[in-house]
């Protein structure tokens, strides 16, 4: 209510200073004051609008806004990439201990020991005497033509054995 | 404001705002205005009497206050001390200020200060302290070589497995710890107690608990969560083929250091180098991102492939287990090698223990115990006579059955054949058929005491062989120049001076790979870093005896075999060349004791097929049961040789030379 009733006031003493005479206006203007005693208004000062610099604060502020999310992102890459990477780092120390406990149980399972013991059970008992039995020379080139080796030489196995382990060594060899 | 204040403040004296009301338009006109409202004030630190601005207080009117604040303050200190008055007035706002100021400058330049300390001269450690926290050096072991045969079977190799550590500052029960470790691990009782000591001393920070263990047994340790016991991984060294070529192996200390056999005598190639790994990290482990990881790679060892053949090595020592354990022996060591190269295919060494059992040794008796040779040193002997000329095959001499030396004097011994028989003609290749050692000494005593020595060491004897095997012996061996009186004698029939089995088998290899010595091989090839195979160089040589020479020894050693000694030693469809021996061993104190108390040493050593020969091999026998009939080297040892040469056979796919049917030709 005494905001209304203010505003009425207010709205009273301007239709009277633009439409009064002098001395009229001298006692408007007294009892505005009036008014004015009872809400004082701020000193207001019309400012020039700084569009430009409003504008280069605003690109600023976006490009540092663009740059800090930009860093978070990046840290965030390097982040996954880092755990990434000591994955990866355990999971070679895996395959490598898995690597050498598979050589561990193919050596155990191709040992002398263990194929001669296997032998036994199945009844199986060492040679004790060599015989040499003379082939057809018919029979060899048969062999020879069906594309078999008749050599039986096992150091062309031995040797592709050899060249898989080292071409497993030089790639992985020191791997941690 | 109360009301009360309001009624006082409208019954005041008139200041200048109530003059100002008085003048109100409205009042002097005659209108009705209302009060104004009383301006509010600030309240004086009374509360009660507003003040006005520009008013000085009459100076009557602080005297009450003061009186109120003298009977007002502390009024309950009934001990307060009469003529003592407290006064309290307001203070000087600047100097408070700059107080103030002067403080938080004071503050901030002796933070200032403390951080310009520690970013400079006192920074090291804590530059130290946080490194320590968040950068790990880690040493990334290198893995040592494999040791393979030649037919690509691991014999000795690396695996990773676990290793159970502690803290002693963190253990928080130690006896009960201990005790709980003890039981999961089957520890001694003397390490349980070890370990509570070290626990309830808590003056380290690690302690091994037990090295490279299962990793099963390590996983339920660690699921039990103990405070201060932890896990490493570690790479253990172990045999996949079992006790196979044991005493050739060696073995590694627990650090993985070669401390005996090839991994002793191979330790600078089987060993890498280590390598290390520099990383931050954050409290739970993980690398802190962007921090920059400092690896060098750990370069493994070499790999060596040796020239043994695991199948072989295996079915050696099997058979000679079962032959040493047959005769009762004291131990055995064999000897196979390829003719032409030298490479070892196997060698095995056994022994019986205190307890009666036979089993593979761990030291390499082949390379480290050097005996007196016997008979089976006439093939050196009569290779020097046929070499030199003295005789041919066919020359034949008078042998009689004993001689006696220095007859009368302090010096006076008998030398006998083996078989006692009356003087009669034997041909050369009657002598080394039969084993005369009055045969062998006549006619190596036609070539000269310093020429058979040369002979001698030209086969080897005297000087460790190529393999220079770790604590291996060179036997024991005099220049000629310095043999006396019976080892003139002595040394054409194997007394006098001692060799080993690796230098016998090499010096008979020199008569099968016709006349030249070839030093014995071990190790095939290595496999480097960068996975790159490389064979070894070829063995030394040297020509001992000239190849007809090597021939004619040939064709005799199989008399030894189809004929002679060494029958036992014979192999279905392929020839074998060999010679038998038979050594008394030194008794303690010296001499070879008398008949019944004797030892033996029982040899045998031949090659096959004789006239092409692929496989050299030695077998040796120590100390067969004396009081049996098989406790020489025909009979002990030959046999095993047949045995042996057949499984090479199989194992190194041997065939006969075309028109080679063996003994039966003969």
């Amino acid at each position: 209510m005494a905001m209304a009733a203010r505003s009425e006031r207010v709205t009273t003493v301007r239709s009277r200073v633009h439409g009064g005479g002098a001395a009229e206006a001298r006692v408007m203007v007294k009892r505005t004051a009036a008014v004015a005693h009872l809400a004082p208004r701020p000193q207001l000062v019309v400012v020039p609008r700084q569009r430009r610099t409003a504008r280069v604060i605003a690109a600023g502020c976006t490009v540092v806004f663009a740059l800090m999310l930009g860093a978070a992102a990046f840290q965030t890459q390097l982040a996954r990439r880092q755990l990434t990477m000591d994955t990866m780092d355990r999971d070679i120390r895996a395959a490598h201990e898995s690597y050498d406990v598979l050589r561990r149980e193919r050596a155990e399972l191709r040992s002398p020991g263990r194929l001669s013991g296997e032998a036994i059970k199945l009844g199986m008992v060492p040679a004790t005497q060599t015989e040499f039995v003379q082939l057809d020379a018919d029979v060899v080139a048969v062999v020879q033509r069906s594309g078999a080796d008749a050599s039986g030489d096992p150091a062309a196995s031995i040797d592709e054995e050899f060249a898989q382990y080292a071409e497993v060594k030089a790639e992985a060899g020191g791997a941690p | 404001m109360s009301t009360d204040t309001r009624r006082r403040h409208a019954s005041a004296p008139p200041t200048r705002s109530a003059r100002s009301v008085t003048a109100d338009p409205r009042a002097r006109r005659g209108e009705t205005v209302a009060p104004s409202r009383p301006r509010k004030v600030a309240p004086t630190h009374r509360g009660h009497e507003p003040v006005s601005r520009g008013h000085q207080p009459p100076k009557r009117s602080l005297q009450p206050m003061q009186k109120r604040i003298k009977s007002t303050k502390r009024p309950k200190r009934a001990t307060q001390p009469a003529g003592i008055s407290l006064t309290f007035r307001a203070g000087d706002t600047r100097k408070r200020l700059v107080a103030v100021f002067v403080i938080t400058v004071l503050l901030f330049a002796a933070v200032v200060a403390r951080v310009a300390f520690l970013q400079t001269a006192g920074s090291d450690s804590l530059v130290a302290a946080g490194k320590a926290q968040r950068v790990s050096e880690a040493i990334l072991h290198a893995p040592r070589g494999t040791i393979f045969a030649r037919d690509g079977g691991e014999l000795v190799m690396s695996v990773p497995s676990s290793t159970l550590i502690a803290n002693p500052k963190l253990v928080t029960d130690p006896a009960g710890v201990a005790a709980l470790l003890g039981t999961m691990l089957q520890l001694a009782p003397d390490r349980q107690q070890s370990l509570l000591a070290t626990f309830t001393a808590k003056d380290k920070s690690f302690v091994y608990i037990a090295r490279q263990i299962d990793d099963d047994i390590a996983n339920s340790v660690m699921a039990l969560n103990i405070g201060g016991i932890d896990v490493l991984r570690e790479d253990k060294r172990i045999m996949p083929s079992g006790e196979v070529g044991r005493s050739l192996l060696g073995r590694t200390d627990i650090d993985g250091i070669g401390t005996a056999g090839v991994e002793l005598l191979y330790d600078n190639q089987l060993t890498g180098v280590d390598g290390e790994r520099v990383r931050e990290h954050d409290a739970k482990g993980r690398s802190i991102p962007g921090s920059g990881t400092t690896t060098i790679d750990p370069v493994p060892g070499n790999d060596l492939i040796l020239t043994l053949d695991r199948s072989l090595q295996f079915q050696v020592e099997q058979a000679l287990i079962g032959r040493v354990t047959e005769l009762s022996a004291k131990g055995g060591a064999v000897v196979v090698m390829d003719t032409a190269t030298g490479e070892i295919y196997a060698v095995a060494n056994v022994s019986r223990a205190d307890d009666g059992v036979v089993a593979v040794t761990s030291a390499n008796l082949a390379a480290v115990e050097p005996f007196e040779p016997g008979s089976v040193a006439k093939v050196f002997s009569l290779s020097a006579v046929v070499d030199t000329g003295v005789a041919t095959p066919d020359t034949v001499i008078e042998v009689p059955g004993r001689i006696v030396y220095d007859k009368g004097t302090t010096w006076e011994h008998t030398i006998n054949d083996a078989e006692p028989h009356p003087l009669q003609p034997m041909s050369l290749r009657d002598i080394i058929v039969h084993s005369s050692n009055i045969g062998t000494l006549m006619l190596t005593d036609e070539v000269g005491t310093e020429r058979f020595g040369n002979y001698l060491e030209s086969f080897g004897f005297g000087q460790k062989t190529a393999l220079d095997f770790p604590d291996e012996s060179a036997g024991i061996f005099k220049p000629a120049a310095e043999w006396e009186g019976t080892e003139k004698q002595s040394h054409s029939y194997g007394y006098g001076y001692s060799v080993t089995a690796l230098q016998l088998a090499a010096a008979v290899n020199t008569v099968a790979n016709g006349g030249v010595y070839v030093a014995p091989k071990l190790v095939a090839a290595t496999i480097g870093a960068d996975g790159q195979v490389v064979d070894t160089a070829a063995s030394t040589t040297h020509t001992v005896i000239q190849p007809s020479t090597a021939a004619t020894m040939t064709d005799m050693m199989k008399g030894v075999v189809c004929n002679g000694t060494g029958k036992d030693a014979r192999i279905a469809d392929i020839s074998v060349a060999g010679k038998t021996g038979t050594a008394y061993k030194t008794r303690e104190g010296g001499g070879y004791g008398e008949t019944g108390n004797r030892a033996y040493r029982a040899s045998f050593v031949g090659f096959f097929p004789a006239d092409a020969p692929k496989v050299t091999i030695l077998v040796t026998i120590d100390e067969p049961d004396p009081t049996s009939n098989d406790r020489f080297g025909g009979k002990a040892a030959a046999p095993l040789f047949a045995t042996i040469a057949t499984a090479a056979i199989h194992e190194l796919q041997i065939t006969p030379n075309p028109g080679d049917t063996g003994c039966s030709a003969g």
